[in-house]
């Protein structure tokens, strides 16, 4: 027998065995489901001859779907087997989670739907060619996401001969704190990396950064960027 | 001031702001209050709606105000602009919806309902600043909680988050099909 799946197309398990219940014209129930799981597994086997990578998330529910299978095969033993009934119903659960992924795929859909900007609506790219320097700052951009990803980057940098070193390290966040203020004191906008040495320990990475958080805390400084993903920069705070 | 002239500096200033004008602001700017600034803006979106006539139209999005070519009209837009135009992916779209339905959530309760790892997905949508991290769940572990931000209501043009499709609508155009 020959079984076509587009692989591709499947977002997930749940996906494709929602794809098999749609194919096969049925609602979504226990007894939809345990009639998909042959179609189900022969999907599988397909990925298999593909020779595709088949991940966890597809045999957890193959397991899942026997389950259901065979509970709906084996004969009633609810009587006088208390613990059985105690368990949740594995095929209920299912069919709650493809009613509910079915709903955020239409709702995925209707969105897909809309007028997206910078898709199917455009607007006018308003561009200051003043120098930027002396623009209103916009300090909201910078988040938490864009500051973690300053601190991965020195993290790369790291020098791991550092670990090796025996001497103790006596930099504290108060004296890193004082000599970020007296740099600002002198320039009034300093990038963030320029804080760093070219190749700084795990320790001074860390003194650093809870200076910086410190000084933001207590309105000392703050910080902002011109461009996505350009450099942070700190600015004193006057 | 008189209102034309008024309608002319408000539809200057929408014209030239580079994010979807708030009333506020447009009241802050021109130093009158907001149910004045409101008034204006009706205007100028009586004199700007979707028309075949025009190529451009008022949207409000995000609680703003924003000039934007018509959707008919992408096509040529797109032989205008050199960038490759905003594509989003059904994973992206399903991970949008799920957020946007749930939000705040974490990345565990996203892959719980679509049963499936998300991890890349997730980080794209912040880097194209769709969602943002939220906070801490105060759960075993203080996973990242995730919300969608006002780029969402922008690209998808809502006005605010009310104004995503309700459940009932979602289900009446699938039924109709």
């Amino acid at each position: 027998m020959v079984f076509q799946v587009h692989l591709d197309n499947f977002e997930g398990p749940l996906d494709l065995l929602l794809h098999l219940i749609k194919k096969n014209k049925m609602d979504i129930c226990s007894i939809a489901i345990s009639r998909v799981t042959d179609e189900y597994l022969a999907a599988i086997d397909e990925m298999k001859n593909l020779n595709l990578e088949i991940v966890g998330e597809f045999l957890v529910m193959a397991a899942t779907l026997i389950h259901i299978k065979s509970r709906m095969l084996l004969p009633d033993l609810k009587e006088g087997e208390e613990s059985e009934e105690e368990e949740a119903d594995p095929g209920e659960d299912l069919v709650l989670r493809l009613k509910e992924y079915e709903f955020f795929k239409k709702a995925a859909e209707t969105l897909g739907n809309c007028s997206l900007l910078g898709r199917d609506m455009f607007v006018n790219p308003v561009k200051h060619p003043e120098d930027p320097v002396d623009d209103e700052w916009d300090f909201s951009d910078v988040g938490l996401f864009e500051l973690m990803r300053v601190c991965r980057e020195l993290w790369g940098k790291c020098d791991e001969e550092a670990f090796h070193q025996v001497a103790v390290e006596t930099l504290s966040v108060s004296q890193r704190i004082e000599e970020i203020c007296l740099l600002l004191a002198v320039k009034e906008i300093v990038e963030v990396t320029q804080l760093f040495p070219e190749r700084p320990s795990p320790y001074q990475i860390i003194v650093t950064f809870l200076a910086i958080l410190e000084l933001v805390r207590v309105r000392r400084i703050s910080f902002m960027q011109k461009v996505q993903f350009g450099p942070i920069e700190i600015v004193r705070i006057t | 001031m008189d209102t034309t002239e008024l309608t002319a500096v408000v539809e200057a200033l929408i014209f030239a702001s580079e994010k979807p004008l708030k009333l506020g602001q447009i009241a802050a700017l021109i130093d009158l209050g907001v149910p004045r600034a409101a008034e204006i803006v009706g205007r100028i979106q009586k004199k700007f709606g979707k028309s075949p006539s025009h190529g451009f139209f008022l949207a409000e999005v995000a609680d703003g105000f924003q000039f934007r070519t018509r959707p008919e009209l992408a096509f040529w837009i797109k032989k205008l602009q050199k960038a490759r135009p905003l594509r989003l992916s059904s994973a992206a779209l399903e991970i949008l919806a799920i957020i946007a339905y749930r939000q705040p959530l974490t990345r565990a309760s996203v892959e719980q309902i679509r049963g499936v790892d998300c991890g890349g997905t997730l980080k794209n949508l912040l880097e194209k600043k769709l969602i943002r991290i939220a906070g801490k769940k105060e759960a075993p572990g203080r996973p990242l909680l995730y919300a969608t931000t006002d780029v969402f209501l922008e690209v998808f043009g809502l006005r605010n988050l009310e104004e995503l499709p309700d459940l009932k609508q979602i289900d009446q155009l699938f039924s109709e099909k």
